[in-house]
C-alpha cells in the first residue's frame, strides 16, 4: 500500500489541536456540596474499574481522534497497487479528404469487412470500384470487431476540418459506431493531419489507455505535422499506393484590355507513367474545344484560348481520361461580369469625382443638385459632396466634406494649417493609415491635405485614414446600409492628381455595394470569386434588391426574399455557384462564384496520390505494415484507492461521536 | 410499673395529661429560623417562631420513648398517669431550673444551704440529651439541614419538656460549641428554642471527640438523641463513648435531597462546604449511579453499626415534613409514642 498524497498527513496536526482543546477545555462548573467524602469514594470506585472506565470517560475524545485519523488517512489517498482490467480508448481518425476518393482501394479488404465481395460502397465512381475511403472504412469496421468489451471508441473525420462524428463504448454502441463509419463521406478538401492529430491526442490523452489509429490514403503534407500526439499512434494506410492521376491545376478566364475573353488552362500528370487524353473546354455548357494532350510523368500542359463568345460567363475544362481520382479532372472558371450598380452623385463640386465614379465598372451614374435630391430615388449608392440630407438615404452612401450642421455626424471645427507656439503646423496631415478594403491597391504616400473637418468618430465608424486628432476617412454601418466618410474637401487635397484616386473611388463603391466582400469562413477575401468547397459564401445584396437566388453546381436553386446579407453554406460540391439579384422580377445583377478543390499553389497536396514517404514513421507502435496492429491486453498496473471506505468509516465515527454526546 | 412482655427493659412512658391542642400542625419545611445569635425572647414567642399552636398541641400528645430504665436514682421526673402521684420518698437530687418549687426540701436547704428536691417512688426520670451537629456541612442543602435539625430538636425537646423530662441540649462540631444545661417543664420551651435558634454552623465535624467530651461531662446516663448528617468518616465510633456511659442513643441521620439525588452533571468542581476542599469530577449517569450505590452502602453500614450496638437509627430526609416525621415515622420506629 502506498499513499498518493502523503503531504495530506500534515493534517494530523489537527489531532494535536483536538488534544489541546481537550486539555484546555472550559473550566468546570463549581458545585457546592456538604462534603466531598462520598464523592472521593465514588472516584476511587470508578478508577478501580479502569481502564474501561477511562475509556468510557474519554470516549468523545477518542472518537474525535479516530475521526481525524481516518479523515487524514483518507486525504492521503491510500492505495493498493494492482493490475486492473481497463478499457482502451481508441480514436479512429478517418481521413476523408478528397484524395480518399482515389479508386485504388483493396476490394478484398472491403469484401472481408462487409462479408462479401463488392458490397463496399464505392464513392469515387459509379463503376463499383473501391475507393481508398471504402478500404479505410472496411479496415476500421474490422478493427471494431477486434476490440474488447469496455473499450471506448471515438470516430473522428479529418479533412481540412476535424470533427468527432461518433463515440461510444463496446459492445453497446457497436451498431452506432458502425453506422457512423458507413456514413463517412469524402470531402473536397485536402487533409490537415496536424490538426487532426492534435485533436485526437487531446481526446486519447484524457483516457487511461488511449490510442490513435489513423486511417489514411497517405496523401498528407507531413511537413505540417510538427508534433506527435503523446499517446500510442498507429497508421493504417488504405489504397494500393497508385499514383496514376491527372488534374487540371489551373483554369482562369479574363478579359483583355480590348474586352476579349481569354482562358488559360493547365493540366498536369502526377503519375509515374506518360499518359494522353482529351482536354475538353466548354463555354456555358456548350463544347468549345477539345484537343488531345500527351503528358509525360510529372509534367504539365498549358493552353491559352481566346475567341470566346462575348457573353460567355462560365468556362469548364475537363480532362477526359479515367485515372484514380476523378474529382480533379474538372475545373470551372467564371467570367467576371461587372455588377450593375446605380449611383447618385449629389452636389458635385468638381468633375474629378464624377469621372472617377463613371470609371468604376458597372456603375450607372446620375447627378443631381441638393435641391432636387429625392430620398426615394432607388439608388444603390448615394455620393454627397459638401451636403447631406436631414435623413440618411435608403441606400449605401459616401459623404465627402461633411457640412458643419450634418445631422449624421458631429463636426466641431476644422483641421488645417495653423501656428502653434510660433511654429507653423498642419494638423490635417495624414498620420496613420489602417488596413482596409478601401485602400486595396491605393498608395497614399505623398498625399497632402490642407484642411479637413474635425469630425468626431461615431460609434459605428471604423478608422481608415486619420490625422493627429480626428479621422480623415472612416467607414462603417450606421444602420442597415454601409457608409464611408471623407472628412475633407477633395479640392483641399492632392488626391485628384494621384493615380490611386480612381482605384480608391472604385474600392469605395465596391465595398459599399458588397463587391469583393465574398469571403471564406476565415474572413479572407475570395480570389476572383473562387472559394473552397464547404466554405460559406457571403452575399451582400444591393439596396434595391428584393430577392436573391442562388444556383448550385447540382442545379439546386435557393430563393431568399429581401435584401438581407446572405451566408450560404451548402457549398460542399465543387463547381459554379450563381448568385442572381432581382429587383421585383427584373434581374439586376448576376455573379458566378466557383468552389474549387485545388487551391492555387497546393494542387499537389491533393492530386499527387502517392503515399508520402515517412508516413509510417509517425506511428510509434506497430510495424511498418499498413495493417492494424491488435491492441494489447487491456490491463494496467494501477492504484486501487480505498479512501472512500475510510471516509465512510470516518462518517460513522462522526455519527457515533454525535450520538455519544447527545445520549 | 408496667413493663413490656416482649421487651422486659421497656417501660412505656406516661402520656401527657394535657388536653389535645387546638391549633394547626401545618409546618413549613423551609421556615426561616432566627439566627442563633439573636437575643433570647419570651418563651411563648420563641417557640412560636418554630411551630404554630396546632402543631404544639399535637406535640403535647406524644412522648419520647425510652427503651430501658435509666435507674431510679436518675434525675428528672415523668409522671405515670396510670399510677397517680405517690408520696413515698425515694431520693434527693439537686434542684434544676424548672423543678417544682413545692418539691424542694427546705429542711435540707436549711442544713446544707443547697437546694434539693425530693424524689418520690412513683416518679420516672428521663434525661433527654439533644445533640445537634453544628458543623459546616449542616449549613447546606435544599432544605438547609441545620434549620431542619433545629426544628426537629425543638420539637423533640418540647415533647420531652411537656412530659416533664429533663432536657439538655448541646451543639457540636469538632467539639462542643454550645450547651444548654438540663431543664425541665414546658415553661422552658422558649429557652430551648432560643438556644437552638442561636446555633450556628461552623467548623468540621468530629463526632468522636465531641461525643467523648459530652459523655465525660455526664455521670448519669439518659436518652441521647443525636441529630447529624454523619459526614465524618469514622465518627460513628464516637457513639461508643455514649454507650459506654450507659446512654440510650437515638441516631437521627439527616440527609438532604441533594445528597440522596445529586443534580450535578458534566464537568464540575465539587466544593466541600466543610473542609473547603475541591474535587474535580466528571459526572454522568454512570457516576451518579455509583454515587447512589455508595450512599446506600454507607447507610446500610451505618444501620448495621447501630443495630449491633442497640442504637436506634433513623435516616431522615430534610424534605420530610416534621409532622410526618414525628407523628408517623417516629411513631412507627417507636421513638415517640
Amino acid at each position: 500500500m502506498n499513499l498518493l498524497s502523503p503531504w495530506a498527513l500534515l493534517w494530523l496536526g489537527a489531532a494535536g489541536a483536538i488534544l489541546a482543546l481537550y486539555l484546555l477545555k472550559p473550566r468546570s462548573r463549581r458545585v457546592e456540596v456538604s462534603s466531598t467524602w462520598l464523592w472521593q469514594g465514588v472516584l476511587k470506585e470508578e478508577s478501580a474499574r479502569s481502564p474501561m472506565q477511562w475509556l468510557k470517560r474519554h470516549a468523545l475524545l477518542l472518537l474525535q481522534l479516530l475521526v481525524v485519523l481516518l479523515g487524514v488517512f483518507a486525504l492521503a489517498r491510500p492505495a493498493f497497487r494492482r493490475d486492473l482490467p481497463v478499457g482502451h480508448t481508441v480514436v479512429l481518425a478517418m481521413d476523408v479528404s478528397a484524395a480518399m476518393l482515389a479508386n485504388d482501394g483493396d476490394p478484398a479488404v472491403a469484401a472481408r469487412a462487409s462479408g462479401g465481395p463488392g458490397s463496399g460502397r464505392a464513392q469515387g465512381d459509379s463503376t463499383g470500384t473501391i475507393t481508398r475511403l471504402d478500404e479505410a472504412r472496411a479496415r476500421a469496421l474490422q478493427f471494431l470487431q477486434q476490440l474488447r468489451p469496455g473499450d471506448q471508441v471515438i470516430i473522428m473525420r479529418m479533412a481540412d476540418h476535424v470533427e468527432v462524428v461518433a463515440r461510444g463504448t463496446l459492445p453497446g454502441d457497436l451498431s452506432a459506431l458502425q453506422t457512423a463509419l458507413r456514413e463517412l463521406q469524402a470531402l473536397p478538401a485536402e487533409l490537415d493531419l496536424a490538426h487532426g492529430l492534435e485533436l485526437a491526442g487531446g481526446l486519447a490523452q484524457s483516457a487511461r489507455l488511449g490510442e490513435i489509429i489513423v486511417f489514411t490514403g497517405g496523401v498528407v503534407d507531413l511537413d505540417r505535422v510538427t508534433q506527435r500526439p503523446p499517446v500510442a499512434l498507429q497508421v493504417a494506410r488504405a489504397g494500393r499506393g497508385g499514383a496514376d492521376n491527372q488534374a487540371i491545376t489551373a483554369l482562369a478566364a479574363r478579359r483583355s484590355l480590348a474586352g476579349e475573353l481569354e482562358v488559360f488552362a493547365r493540366v498536369r500528370n502526377f503519375g509515374d507513367q506518360p499518359v494522353s487524353g482529351a482536354l475538353r473546354i466548354s463555354v456555358d455548357g456548350a463544347l468549345y474545344e477539345e484537343q488531345e494532350v500527351s503528358l509525360p510523368p510529372q509534367q504539365s500542359h498549358e493552353l491559352l484560348l481566346s475567341e470566346f463568345p462575348a457573353q460567355a460567363s462560365l468556362i469548364e475544362a475537363r480532362f477526359l481520361r479515367s485515372d484514380l481520382l476523378a474529382v480533379d479532372n474538372l475545373a470551372v472558371a467564371a467570367v467576371a461580369l461587372p455588377p450593375q450598380r446605380k449611383v447618385l452623385l449629389v452636389g458635385a463640386r468638381t468633375d474629378h469625382l464624377e469621372r472617377a465614379l463613371r470609371a468604376v465598372p458597372g456603375v450607372e451614374l446620375s447627378k443631381v443638385d441638393p435641391q432636387r435630391y429625392d430620398p426615394q430615388g432607388g439608388y444603390d449608392v448615394y455620393v454627397f459632396e459638401g451636403w447631406f440630407p436631414a435623413a440618411p438615404p435608403s441606400g449605401h452612401w459616401l459623404l465627402i466634406d461633411p457640412p458643419a450642421k450634418s445631422g449624421a455626424l458631429g463636426v466641431a471645427g476644422t483641421l488645417g494649417r495653423r501656428t502653434i507656439g510660433g511654429q507653423e503646423a498642419n494638423d490635417a496631415q495624414i498620420v496613420r493609415v489602417l488596413p482596409s478594403p478601401l485602400l486595396r491597391g491605393v498608395d497614399l504616400t505623398g498625399v497632402g491635405i490642407t484642411e479637413a473637418k474635425r469630425v468626431a468618430l461615431p460609434e459605428w465608424g471604423e478608422e481608415v485614414v486619420t490625422a493627429r486628432e480626428a479621422p480623415l476617412i472612416f467607414m462603417g454601418y450606421p444602420d442597415r446600409y454601409r457608409a464611408v466618410v471623407f472628412s475633407f474637401d477633395l479640392r483641399a487635397s492632392n488626391l485628384f492628381g494621384r493615380i490611386g484616386f480612381p482605384v480608391l473611388v472604385a474600392n469605395v463603391v465596391n465595398w459599399l455595394t458588397g463587391e469583393g466582400a465574398q469571403s471564406n469562413s476565415f474572413g479572407l477575401p475570395a480570389n476572383d470569386g473562387r472559394f473552397m468547397p464547404g466554405d460559406a459564401l457571403l452575399v451582400q445584396p444591393l439596396p434595391r434588391t428584393t430577392r436573391v437566388q442562388i444556383e448550385t453546381p447540382a442545379k439546386k436553386h435557393y430563393r431568399l426574399d429581401g435584401n438581407q446579407p446572405v451566408r450560404f453554406v451548402d457549398t460542399l460540391s465543387p463547381g459554379a455557384y450563381t448568385v442572381i439579384q432581382y429587383a421585383g422580377n427584373q434581374e439586376i445583377t448576376r455573379r458566378v462564384y466557383v468552389a474549387t478543390v485545388l487551391q492555387p499553389g497546393r494542387e499537389a497536396a491533393l492530386a499527387d496520390l502517392k503515399p508520402r514517404e515517412g508516413l509510417q514513421d509517425l506511428a510509434n507502435v506497430g510495424g511498418s505494415q499498413p495493417a492494424v496492429v491488435p491492441l494489447g491486453p487491456g490491463r494496467q498496473r494501477n492504484d486501487l484507492e480505498w479512501w472512500r471506505a475510510l471516509g465512510v468509516v470516518a462518517l460513522a465515527g462522526l455519527f457515533a461521536e454525535w450520538w455519544w454526546f447527545h445520549r | 410499673m408496667r413493663r413490656s412482655k416482649r421487651f422486659p427493659w421497656f417501660t412505656p412512658l406516661s402520656r401527657s395529661t394535657r388536653s389535645p391542642g387546638l391549633f394547626t400542625a401545618e409546618l413549613p419545611v423551609e421556615a426561616e429560623l432566627p439566627a442563633a445569635t439573636v437575643a433570647p425572647r419570651a418563651a411563648g414567642s420563641a417557640i412560636r417562631d418554630f411551630f404554630d399552636e396546632r402543631f404544639l398541641r399535637q406535640l403535647e400528645r406524644v412522648q419520647i420513648v425510652s427503651q430501658r430504665m435509666h435507674g431510679a436514682s436518675s434525675s428528672g421526673g415523668r409522671r405515670s398517669k396510670q399510677r397517680g402521684p405517690s408520696v413515698e420518698f425515694a431520693d434527693y437530687r439537686e434542684y434544676t431550673q424548672g423543678d417544682d418549687l413545692r418539691q424542694i426540701d427546705w429542711n435540707v436547704y436549711g442544713r446544707s444551704e443547697r437546694l434539693y428536691v425530693k424524689l418520690r417512688e412513683d416518679e420516672e426520670s428521663l434525661n433527654v440529651h439533644l445533640l445537634v451537629d453544628c458543623s459546616k456541612s449542616m449549613d447546606w442543602g435544599r432544605s438547609h439541614k441545620l434549620s431542619y435539625a433545629r426544628r426537629l430538636a425543638a420539637a423533640l425537646g418540647y415533647v420531652a419538656l411537656t412530659n416533664q423530662d429533663r432536657v439538655e441540649v448541646a451543639g457540636f462540631n469538632e467539639r462542643l460549641t454550645a450547651h444548654l444545661p438540663p431543664m425541665r417543664a414546658k415553661a422552658q420551651a422558649g429557652r430551648l428554642c432560643t438556644f437552638l435558634a442561636a446555633l450556628e454552623a461552623e467548623g468540621k465535624t468530629d463526632l468522636k471527640g465531641a461525643l467523648r467530651t459530652y459523655a465525660s461531662m455526664h455521670r448519669r446516663s439518659g436518652l441521647a438523641i443525636l441529630i447529624s448528617d454523619l459526614l465524618n468518616p469514622g465518627g460513628l465510633e464516637g457513639l461508643t463513648n455514649l454507650l459506654d456511659r450507659g446512654f440510650e442513643v437515638v441516631l437521627i441521620h439527616l440527609l438532604d435531597v441533594l445528597e440522596t439525588d445529586p443534580d450535578a452533571e458534566g464537568e464540575v468542581e465539587l466544593f466541600d462546604r466543610e473542609s473547603a476542599q475541591t474535587l474535580r469530577v466528571s459526572i454522568d449517569a454512570a457516576t451518579l449511579e455509583t454515587y447512589r450505590r455508595r450512599l446506600a452502602r454507607w447507610l446500610e453500614e451505618t444501620e448495621a453499626f447501630c443495630a449491633k450496638r442497640m442504637v436506634r437509627y433513623v435516616t431522615v430526609s430534610t424534605a420530610t415534613p416534621l409532622e410526618e416525621l414525628i407523628f408517623r415515622q417516629f411513631r412507627a420506629r417507636k421513638i415517640v409514642t
